[in-house]
């Protein structure tokens, strides 16, 4: 570009500068630490706006040149003579008697198209080092959940590419279910399965990590960036070494910019990992804002923290766009235990959860989930007609072999009946064992629970199940194509395609037991 | 319960207000005694704070704080006076004056909360954040 060009477009620039004489208003940190400042003054200061702590002018440095960030903060506490709000950003450079400017505006993060396949924080600055993002919508990080006008019940299935989830506990878009299970259970697997599986299904999946370790999140973006997953993918994410307040406002960060999406009618998925570090986070700003402790130390409105950000996931209707907002938080247990007070309150909000236990999953049994405990209240309503048909013998297969289980340890005295179901409970386990970043189409699903379901696997050894089943699909792949495209585009078992599924399960048995 | 800053200076507003002198003086007297009693004394600052507040609104009194380079004249602090009595739709501006050469031209004028800032400094900054942008 021309050296002039630019100096006069800087001339312009100057000449047309107008400072506008307005009223400020100001206020003066009392304290400040742990995040947490008391500010005096600010007297028009709305709940939960945003300010900007400045330093003092008298820093020596007349113009104050090297230093222009301007650290912001949110009104919490609105009480008598003082204001507490938490800090977003280092509170280090914040002194006593530093000046705090209100805005006027309710804490909002920048939102676009341009935020896909990026990390971001929970303010919406990048922080993956590719750039800055452009965006030019700001959406407000708290916002009320769409009115029961502009809803729809849901309609069309998540396929999470997970054969158990898929099968049993189905996901419809719209829908908030809840995985829940000790550490080390798997929990952000199964969410991250979904997130790899939403490729090529129009969905915007956004990752919202809150309280993680960076390692983690930095194994997760290169899975998901191997997997071709981060072309819809979006990361939001609030370190363990971040600030309490960024682990508490990414949750909302990340629906705002679901809710962006939401709006130009498209499908969201956003997965918060996990909500048990969110409320942890809220805790200690409340503790430290000195709001009364109640139950776990929680305070009295930890409930509405949770009720009010899953209720922002809807299923709009066709007027409104008929887009929908899909949330998988993820809740921690202490030991099993599901009965503490965070874990019984997500119970409560969501449609349903998905349980995962460790003692299953050191048996070998991954996904580890306890098909008894799992439930998906609305999610039935959405699954594809070729899937019910399958899973509808599966869940009987898996219940009648849980009650007969105790006797297996008999043997040979069981009756032929009996023993039949306990096979068949036994190769319906192996079957729903399924790898990690392995998810599987809902056409393939179909196929292989339709052949286990309807005996085709009785004559296969259990151990060899899994090796039957690997070939099996790569079978499906390869030489029975037809039937599975026919499967995705009809999305319904009829009369036909059972005649020619169950020739493709023939044929291949042919086969394989030749070649063996 | 604790009685906060603000509740004392209403109270002492209340009982000193249309009292002739030597009255004010023995209720601020026993007033003291009280706080201290309560063991409150700390809350001295607020409570004056609180009390010349609900004072200036009452008898509709600006008190304003004018921060200049340099000292301002005659006809200038004037035209603040009338500015401020006419934004504040009161009777009698009170001013005091500080001297910061930092600002380096024009003024800030300070009251309670609000700030407005007229300062070449000021102005410059608002300058570069606009270039930056």
């Amino acid at each position: 570009m021309d050296k002039n060009y630019i100096i006069e477009q800087l001339k312009k620039q100057i000449e047309n500068f107008e400072t506008k004489t307005q009223t400020e208003k100001v206020g003066t940190v009392l304290e400040v630490g742990d995040g947490v400042a008391k500010i005096s003054g600010l007297s028009d200061c709305m709940a939960s706006e945003m300010l900007e702590f400045t330093n003092s002018h008298k820093s020596g440095d007349k113009l104050n040149t090297n230093k222009t960030e301007s650290i912001y903060g949110v009104a919490l506490n609105l009480e008598e003579g003082q204001i507490g709000a938490m800090i977003l950003g280092a509170f280090e450079g914040i002194k006593e008697g530093d000046q705090v400017k209100s805005t006027g505006k309710i804490l909002s993060i920048p939102v676009g198209e341009n935020m896909i396949g990026r990390v971001i924080n929970p303010l919406g600055q990048q922080i993956d080092g590719k750039g800055e993002i452009i965006c030019d919508k700001f959406y407000p990080i708290e916002k009320i959940a769409p009115g029961v006008i502009t809803r729809q019940s849901v309609n069309q299935p998540v396929q999470t590419g997970i054969k158990a989830i898929d099968a049993m506990i189905p996901v419809g878009r719209g829908q908030r279910e809840l995985i829940i299970g000790d550490r080390q259970t798997g929990k952000t697997a199964i969410a991250i399965d979904a997130i790899i599986n939403q490729k090529g299904q129009d969905m915007i999946c956004i990752y919202v990590a809150i309280g993680q370790k960076e390692s983690k999140i930095a194994r997760i973006v290169a899975e998901l960036e191997k997997k071709g997953a981060m072309e819809y993918t979006t990361i939001v994410l609030a370190g363990a070494s971040d600030p309490a307040a960024f682990s508490f406002i990414a949750p909302y960060s990340g629906c705002a910019l679901g809710e962006y999406f939401l709006d130009k009618g498209k499908d969201v998925l956003v997965i918060y990992d996990d909500l048990s570090k969110h409320a942890w986070a809220y805790r200690q700003i409340s503790l430290i804002l000195k709001r009364p402790p109640g139950r776990e130390a929680y305070p009295g409105d930890v409930f509405y923290l949770h009720s009010r950000l899953l209720e922002r996931s809807a299923k709009l209707n066709k007027d409104f766009g008929g887009g929908s907002i899909t949330a998988l938080p993820i809740i921690e247990t202490q030991a099993g235990d599901v009965s503490a007070y965070i874990p019984t309150n997500v119970i409560s909000i969501t449609d349903g959860q998905i349980y995962l236990e460790s003692d299953l999953f050191y048996k070998g049994i991954r996904p580890a989930l306890n098909v008894g405990l799992s439930v998906s209240r609305v999610g039935s309503a959405a699954q594809t007609k070729a899937m019910k048909k399958v899973a509808g013998k599966l869940r009987l297969d898996l219940a009648q072999f849980r009650e007969l289980e105790a006797f297996a340890q008999f043997g040979s005295d069981l009756d032929e009946n009996t023993r039949r179901q306990i096979e068949r409970g036994k190769r319906t386990v192996e079957i729903l064992k399924q790898d990690q970043y392995a998810p599987m189409l809902m056409e393939n699903q179909v196929a292989i629970l339709y052949a286990l379901t309807n005996g085709f696997l009785d004559d296969v050894a259990v151990e060899k199940i899994k090796v039957w089943e690997a070939d099996f699909q790569r079978y499906l792949d390869s030489s029975a194509k037809e039937v599975l495209t026919l499967i995705a585009e009809k999305k319904e078992l009829t009369e036909d395609v059972v005649a020619k599924l169950e020739k493709v399960i023939k044929d291949f048995k042919d086969i394989y037991q030749n070649g063996e | 319960m604790k009685i906060t800053a603000n509740q004392y200076a209403k109270t002492l507003f209340e009982l000193i207000d249309n009292k002739p002198s030597q009255d004010v003086e023995k209720i601020i007297y026993n007033f003291v005694r009280v706080v201290k009693k309560n063991k409150q004394i700390k809350l001295f600052p607020g409570i004056l704070e609180r009390l010349s507040f609900i004072w200036n609104n009452k008898y509709k009194i600006a008190e304003a704080k004018i921060i200049s380079a340099e000292e301002l004249n005659e006809k200038d602090e004037k035209k603040i006076k009338d500015y401020l009595k006419e934004k504040y739709k009161v009777e009698k501006v009170v001013i005091s004056k500080e001297i910061d050469k930092n600002i380096i031209g024009g003024f800030i004028i300070k009251t309670g909360d609000d700030i407005v800032d007229q300062s070449i400094s000021g102005k410059i900054k608002k300058l570069r954040e606009n270039l930056i942008k």
